[in-house]
């Protein structure tokens, strides 16, 4: 073992240091006085984990005299989810946090000043109520926004429906390589992979793009070792050397934003080697589909498009049965000329060499055709992302869609052992819908009228927002633009647990529950992981906190609307679990109930593996190659294109040649856990990463109190050495509330812009945070 | 009888720190204070690598008491508060300690906490299911006694999301522990201190 006796001093007395940190009030201070005179037996209840990471794990919570004192992993019927992680266990402190927030309140200094006082919950009821139903019957009910972030167990959609107002429950963020993706597979809302994790080990390659899943998944980190174990070979692509990258077998580094780049070239390769599945194409993609020469749209015969059959030699509509279409060759219609997707796709990748490639991201051409050949001749190969790196950039669209068609040239979709998208968060499983609470036909919400990302950009009819969770910090770059934007509204109400940055905007504000609080016994339903799970009350409501459920009903109630909402989460649970969707047979709140609250959906027993029918959610059902909705941008086929904003192309670079990104950690998931006080023992502040190359250059020392800064903002924080980040960007970990930087906030400088071409996507455009320049100096008295 | 002991998998560690406040609940530590911490084998702060990019090496090393067979703290503790019991963890008679600390200087491995002040919980009241200790004595893992007991595994290993640590009995050669110690040559840290730890890591 290389460390020395030192090395154990140094960090113990680290540790011993924080003791000074402990002078915070004793919390039981603020308990009410009826929790301290609760039932003295102890009792346990079982709940699941939402907030953000999207691992649901589910919990076994002791309580003992009315207070949460232990969070144990449930038993889960399949024992290898039976998890938890730092995240979880540290709820048992932050149910009971300083931060929270006690009582509603009521804005008193200018908006965005953060001044408020106390008031009653009937007196806030109240107040928005009324405003709403006047801004209603003033402006219609568009002019009311809701918006709910990840993580809220019961977005108040009801209550937006019945108001007419607009609402969307996704908003730019994570979105970017999901709406290209969903041209291709039609993956769903995130993208998620098509095959769940637990497959992984029958992978032989498994290729990780800008996805450090042992920090944002680590509860699926079993599989990944139990993949690698098995003999998968697992390759990290990612900028800096990550969590992820020091356990993968090989690491590529390449320049930050120039990963379809990358793909591209690997996309080059298949082709140049023969390496594409021609049996599995013409079946089961739009290979053999024909691009018209004239107007680049694909060829039809009054609705139908056309292949060219080999056995009759004539063009048949593509799901004419007992064809063999031609995946390659050149045809004409009419005078027109005519040419498959496939052959197409070829010429399109053409030009895409790993030598051409090597100059933009970076990456040794060798190194490119072997991974190429990895990827595509050792078996099946998992290509999976994740959130946070790569999706946050401006052309983010292309990548996901590049992604897509590497996987299925090289048959790697809907195959056991395979698999694209998105890895973290366990995703994919068998599953049921949930559909909400059924309300009277008369009630329709506005539709959105543009994504949520544009509302601080572009003139439209949002007079008030309601705002559940930290959106307004979390979901939008470019904080100063947010902060103009909602000086200009009516009415801004934040519904929260915690004094985070969006409750800094509020005129009203109203407190919630954590999870593991509520006036009723069940909460809320949730499928992961192939199981089902509810939401047990753990404790009463702390402070005078009530649960979303009880906010929606009282303020519908204000409005008289209350009669049209369920009574109890119960009734809405088990008005879901009445599904007919087969995984849920059989089950009910009260077979969940006797089960601690877990039960495994009706659900073959091996790993999910999506798409195996080789049928996909495209208008065509088959995996589209080619997109016709974003022909009018010129992009039928992806392509690289430079970063819109970090690219030393941008003459901005001059002045400002750092590249900056917020990365997911381990220690928060998005804002939540900011404030987690046993988190902080570890990670007490945000630092600024940089490797010591460029700190060197700006006369920065480890430590050194530091600004970042672009011509849209500024923030102040300490900056870290940090070797892995490649030279030239920098990063500050994602979701750090703007209390814990020296000065300002991360999102001061980050970028907005929306590319044109993310409208017509299902997702809408990705906000490209990461596609942000800056610079950086020593701030003034550090 | 038995010899419990450990095996860490420093290939599938990966620092997340969850055993880290999984023993912090468990054992009611109070704030500002680790039984069990995670060290960073790299540069230095927390999490980051040694090495200039892009050769770098980065590990952990998740360290609590390693329960010594050959205890240096239990051979210095003048008035027998710290003993071996006959399972083999290392334990501290609280009643007995007199906040000496000569068991925290002799130490080479630094894993014992003191009560310098009256514990601070956050939250407010006690957690988990050790007893809180006072001010003014050492404390630090006690393989969770109270569920080791009961044939339970510690909250460390239970709740590891990585499956990177196994609980067994180093004196049944069947048991998962022995196994590995056997087949991946389970390491003890400072071993030329010849203190024989329980806690063997795997590389």
């Amino acid at each position: 073992m290389g460390l020395s006796r030192r090395t154990f001093i140094k960090t113990g007395l680290a540790g011993a240091a924080l003791g000074a940190c402990g002078a915070l009030p004793p919390v039981s201070k603020w308990l009410r006085q009826t929790d301290a005179a609760a039932d003295p037996q102890e009792k346990v209840a079982y709940t699941y984990h939402p907030p953000n990471c999207g691992g649901r794990c589910s919990f076994k919570c002791t309580v003992k005299d009315g207070k949460l004192v232990k969070i144990e992993p449930n038993e889960w019927p399949d024992k290898r989810h039976s998890l938890i992680c730092l995240r979880g266990l540290s709820e048992l402190e932050r149910v009971y946090s300083p931060d929270r927030i006690k009582t509603p309140l009521k804005r008193v200094g200018e908006r965005g000043e953060g001044k408020f006082v106390p008031i009653s919950w009937d007196e806030a009821l109240t107040t928005v109520a009324n405003k709403l139903k006047e801004l209603k019957d003033k402006h219609g009910g568009k002019s009311i926004y809701l918006k709910a972030s990840s993580g809220v167990e019961h977005p108040m959609f009801s209550l937006a429906t019945m108001l007419g107002a607009q609402f969307t429950n996704h908003a730019g963020i994570d979105i970017g390589l999901s709406g290209g993706l969903h041209q291709v597979t039609g993956a769903g809302l995130f993208g998620p992979m098509n095959n769940e994790v637990t497959d992984w080990v029958n992978a032989k390659t498994i290729l990780l793009l800008g996805n450090n899943f042992l920090e944002t998944s680590m509860t699926d980190a079993q599989f990944f070792y139990d993949a690698k174990e098995a003999g998968a070979k697992i390759i990290a692509i990612d900028p800096a050397y990550s969590t992820t990258v020091t356990r993968c077998d090989q690491w590529i580094s390449l320049r930050p934003g120039t990963d379809t780049a990358l793909i591209m070239a690997l996309i080059n390769q298949v082709f140049a080697n023969k390496w594409y599945h021609e049996d599995y194409l013409r079946k089961n993609s739009t290979a053999p589909f024909l691009i018209r020469a004239d107007d680049k749209k694909l060829f039809k015969a009054g609705d139908k498009y056309q292949v060219w059959d080999k056995n009759s030699g004539s063009f048949q509509p593509y799901d004419a049965p007992g064809i063999h279409a031609e995946l390659d060759g050149d045809f004409s219609a009419d005078g027109v000329k005519l040419q498959t997707v496939f052959a197409a796709l070829r010429e399109h990748a053409k030009d895409c060499t790993p030598a051409w490639a090597a100059k933009i991201t970076e990456v040794s051409e060798q190194v490119i055709k072997d991974l190429a050949k990895q990827y595509a001749t050792a078996g099946p190969a998992v290509l999976a992302w994740g959130w946070g790196g790569p999706d946050k950039w401006y052309h983010a669209d292309s990548l996901g869609r590049a992604g897509g068609i590497l996987a299925a040239l090289t048959g790697n979709i809907g195959r056991v052992g395979g698999g694209v998208g998105a890895a973290n968060h366990h995703l994919p499983g068998y599953f049921a819908p949930f559909k909400g609470w059924p309300l009277p036909k008369e009630f329709r919400p506005a539709k959105p009228e543009m994504p949520a990302t544009d509302f601080p950009q572009k003139p439209n009819s949002v007079r008030a927002v309601i705002i559940q969770g930290n959106t307004l910090n979390q979901w939008l770059a470019n904080a100063n633009q947010t902060a103009a934007w909602l000086k200009k509204l009516d009415l801004v109400v934040v519904v929260d647990i915690f004094h985070n940055d969006t409750v800094k905007y509020a005129d009203l504000v109203l407190p919630t529950c954590t999870n593991f609080e509520m006036e009723y016994d069940y909460y809320n339903l949730q499928i992961r992981r192939n199981h089902i799970m509810t939401m047990q009350k753990v404790i009463d409501p702390l402070f005078e906190s009530k649960t979303d459920f009880q906010i929606e009903k009282e303020l519908a109630a204000k409005l008289g609307l209350a009669q049209y909402l369920p009574k109890t989460p119960g009734d809405l649970i088990s008005a879901r679990l009445k599904d007919p969707a087969p995984p849920l047979k059989g089950i009910t709140l009260e077979t969940l109930k006797a089960n601690r609250c877990i039960q495994r959906l009706n659900a073959p027993m091996e790993p999910y593996r999506g798409n195996m029918n080789q049928v996909y959610n495209t208008p065509t059902k088959k995996i589209q190659l080619y997109s016709e909705v974003l022909l009018p941008f010129g992009a039928g086929f992806p392509a690289y294109e430079e970063p819109q904003e970090a690219s030393p192309q941008n003459p901005l670079f001059k002045k400002y040649p750092l590249q900056f990104s917020q990365a997911h950690t381990r220690y928060r998931a998005h804002s939540s856990f900011s404030n987690a006080r046993w988190i902080l023992q570890i990670i007490k502040e945000p630092k600024v990463e940089m490797n010591p190359k460029d700190a060197q250059k700006r006369g920065l020392k480890n430590g050194d109190l530091v600004e970042v800064f672009n011509d849209r903002g500024k923030f102040q924080a300490r900056y870290q050495a940090t070797p892995e980040m490649r030279p030239g960007s920098i990063r500050v970990s994602e979701g750090w509330w703007s209390k814990y930087f020296a000065a300002g906030n991360l999102q001061n400088v980050t970028n907005s812009a929306n590319n044109p071409r993310g409208y017509p996507l299902s997702h809408g455009p990705v906000i490209p945070f990461n596609d942000t320049l800056v610079e950086v100096k020593k701030a003034g008295g550090g | 009888m038995a010899k419990l002991g450990m095996t860490i998998d420093l290939k599938r560690c990966m620092g997340c720190h969850t055993c880290e406040l999984g023993c912090k609940m468990q054992n009611n530590v109070p704030m500002g204070m680790l039984w069990n911490r995670i060290l960073t084998d790299g540069g230095e702060d927390v999490d980051t690598a040694r090495g200039e990019f892009p050769n770098l090496h980065k590990s952990w090393l998740p360290l609590a008491c390693l329960h010594c067979e050959n205890a240096p703290c239990v051979k210095v503790c003048p008035v027998g508060a710290t003993f071996r019991d006959k399972d083999g963890r290392v334990l501290i008679d609280y009643a007995r300690c007199i906040g000496c600390r000569y068991c925290m200087a002799s130490c080479p491995y630094n894993v014992r906490v003191f009560n310098w002040q009256k514990p601070v919980r956050e939250p407010g009241h006690s957690y988990g299911d050790a007893a809180p200790r006072p001010k003014g004595v050492m404390e630090k893992c006690t393989l969770c006694v109270e569920r080791t007991s009961k044939g339970q595994e510690p909250r460390c290993v239970e709740v590891c999301p990585a499956k990177a640590r196994k609980f067994g009995d180093l004196d049944d050669p069947n048991s998962e522990v022995s196994k590995a110690v056997r087949e991946r040559g389970g390491e003890q840290l400072l071993a030329e201190k010849g203190t024989k730890p329980q806690i063997y890591y795997l590389r």
